[in-house]
């Protein structure tokens, strides 16, 4: 599944074309998206709205392990030669606290990289972000250490933090479009802007729906998934931490197991880890604990200690 | 991971990230421009922890495309050694850490419950370690492991750590270090820079498994024969030699697979003399076994159900078996008091 954060339908229109997205009329607080695979919030503009919609989202639909989440959207930047390109961030700060987030760079990616300073409102003026372009930047150093272009939205700091408790580090992707000069493109009347704004990120929307398309269905990406889906079936648990990796004919049979032989929790957990290790190393166990267990799975054990020692019996036979 | 088709993922050290501090140390200053003009990016961050101790990290998704991060190490710069590891009957044993984490892969590796992060911190103020050694070394004599969170000679090539250390350790007589290692990297260099008593010092660990254990569960690390031949050249090189067979792992026909392995070693072996072998089974603190879980779900190895006892996960009564299995083979061309068990 794929996530998309946007704070402006204007951001969101080329998605919601390329995608073939329709409006989820069952998540009634936000504007919702979704299509095959895809789920397209947007949050409206603001650190506290993104991170607020976005939670209120990831609560409802939780992300799996593979799940990709992109935020995608416009950004001012004082550097006029970055007009219209798109950048992947790599450092988050927001200015309010000047917390730093630092979003992982594993992938291969098509566009430059930048880092972004989340502002609590539209950069009219450059006096507001002057110590933060003294502060960034790093003409000062003895290498050469190119200085990253320096992005300003309002948004990224309150996605980063709503969206990693539900993804991890590397399954963040933060793309910024930069449409002004940290104008905020107010010198255009309300339909130019957003026409504006809609333009800029389908000059790259394409590019980043083939890219994030690629992080998705990746060769090892699909080798873990099948790795998972052979020996995991998500309807059964055994208990709420543990994932299921037996497979539903090898969890009702730790059931019924776990029954005949009157495990407590504990030992119940012993049998699971025993049944798991079989299953994952790939040897062949149901027929033969069917066999060794064959009395107490007609008659089952009265006491615990019967039903432990047949445990120990397994352990020995197996391991 | 196939690091060859996988086209995802950055290459290795696609970026170093720099704390502020760090950037006036020598090592960063020969670092820095080098792996620049290979392409890797630069960004100057404040804190390594910043990066390194993030919430939510991928183990296995950061050892397709690591980072390096260079920093500067404040507070402790030895530690005492951990029960769980041999001292080889030295009264002061203690082991320090110049990296964090490890190049290579391996499945069994206690460092991906102990870190949170793949990525590799390289600290750049290597001469404050050397001042607390020679402090240590002014009340008591020292026996210190340099490549316990890392394996150091994988890592040399780019960081020239290990030189830089035995530059420091030549006239410390009454330092003994042990660099442990997978690595089939050539040691003669480093033996270049030694006098022959000082080398003397310096033992040479080399950690082998059977080459089915290492194509299955030992990712990126060479295999059996050219470990040693490694080891080979460290002998010729001057280097007191050191066999570690640890972790041994509980793998189906253990017996069979590890014989025919000790063969293997004793045949290439026999004709040098070693200074000791280790023995040791598989054994992780429970804390940490439950992050190594987490970060591979699926692997057979860490899903063992081990008989935890006093937090300390392992084989118990097949581990003991393993271990008397391998030491009686050792014992075969090995004396017996050089032969350490855990």
């Amino acid at each position: 599944m794929l996530y998309i954060v946007t704070a402006l339908y204007e951001e969101a229109l080329p998605f919601i074309k390329i995608y073939c997205l329709k409006r989820k009329l069952d998540f009634p607080h936000f504007e919702l998206f979704g299509g095959e695979e895809v789920l397209l919030l947007i949050t409206r503009p603001g650190a506290l709205r993104a991170a607020t919609a976005l939670s209120s989202l990831l609560t409802a639909f939780p992300p799996d392990k593979h799940d990709l989440l992109l935020s995608v959207g416009c950004a001012g930047c004082a550097l006029p030669e970055t007009l219209g390109k798109a950048f992947l961030i790599c450092r988050i700060t927001e200015k309010a606290s000047m917390r730093t987030r630092y979003p992982e760079l594993i992938y291969r990616c098509p566009f430059l990289e930048a880092q972004v300073v989340t502002l609590p409102s539209v950069c009219k003026n450059m006096e507001d972000i002057k110590d933060m372009e003294n502060s960034m930047y790093t003409d000062n150093t003895p290498y050469p250490i190119k200085p990253l272009p320096l992005l300003y939205d309002m948004e990224a700091a309150g996605v980063y933090e709503a969206a990693i408790p539900y993804f991890s580090c590397d399954r963040l992707l933060f793309i910024k479009v930069v449409s002004d000069a940290l104008t905020g493109l107010l010198e255009l009347d309300n339909a130019k802007r957003r026409l504006r704004i809609t333009e800029c990120i389908s000059d790259i929307t394409k590019a980043l729906a083939d890219w994030v398309g690629s992080l998705i269905c990746s060769p090892c990406m699909e080798k873990e998934l099948i790795n998972e889906k052979t020996t995991s079936s998500p309807s059964c648990q055994p208990s709420p931490n543990i994932k299921n990796m037996l497979g539903t004919e090898g969890l009702m049979f730790f059931y019924q197991v776990c029954e005949a032989l009157r495990l407590s929790s504990a030992s119940s957990q012993q049998l699971y880890q025993l049944m798991l290790y079989l299953t994952l190393s790939k040897i062949p166990y149901m027929d033969s604990m069917k066999e060794l267990l064959s009395l107490p799975l007609s008659k089952p054990c009265r006491e615990k200690k019967e039903g432990l020692k047949y445990l120990e019996q397994l352990n020995r036979y197996y391991l | 991971m196939n690091s060859l088709t996988d086209t995802i993922y950055n290459p290795p050290y696609s970026h170093i990230y720099v704390e502020r501090e760090a950037l006036s140390y020598p090592v960063a200053q020969s670092l820095i421009p080098a792996l620049a003009k290979r392409g890797s990016r630069i960004i100057e961050i404040s804190h390594y922890m910043d990066l390194f101790g993030r919430t939510h990290q991928s183990f296995p998704a950061q050892k397709a495309a690591p980072s390096l991060i260079l920093a500067v190490k404040h507070g402790n710069f030895l530690y005492p050694g951990a029960p769980v590891c041999q001292d080889f009957g030295n009264k002061f044993f203690y082991y320090t850490s110049f990296t964090m984490n490890c190049p290579f892969d391996c499945e069994y590796c206690f460092l991906q419950g102990m870190y949170p992060s793949a990525n590799i911190v390289l600290f750049v103020n290597q001469e404050d370690y050397f001042a607390e050694i020679k402090k240590s070394l002014s009340t008591h004599p020292l026996y210190l492991c340099i490549s316990y969170d890392t394996d150091l000679l994988a890592l040399e090539a780019l960081t020239k750590m290990t030189r830089r250390y035995l530059d420091f350790a030549i006239s410390e007589k009454a330092l003994t270090t042990e660099i442990r290692t997978k690595s089939a990297v050539s040691v003669a260099p480093l033996a270049e820079r030694l006098p022959k008593d000082a080398r003397s010092r310096i033992i040479m660990a080399y950690s082998l498994s059977p080459d089915s254990v290492i194509a299955r569960f030992e990712h990126r690390t060479p295999g059996l024969s050219a470990r040693l031949t490694a080891i080979r050249t460290a002998y010729k090189s001057g280097f007191p030699i050191r066999l570690c067979f640890d972790p041994l792992l509980a793998v189906p026909d253990f017996k069979s697979v590890y014989g025919e392995f000790l063969s293997q070693v004793r045949d290439a072996l026999q004709d040098i003399p070693i200074k000791d072998a280790s023995i040791g089974v598989f054994r992780i603190s429970d804390g940490y076994l439950k992050q190594m879980r987490k970060n591979r779900p699926a692997s057979a190895l860490l899903q063992y159900p081990f008989i935890n006892e006093n937090h300390v996960c392992s084989y118990g009564g097949r581990g003991r078996e393993m271990m008397a299995f391998v030491k009686e083979f050792l014992s075969g061309f090995l004396p017996e008091d050089k032969i350490f068990t855990q």
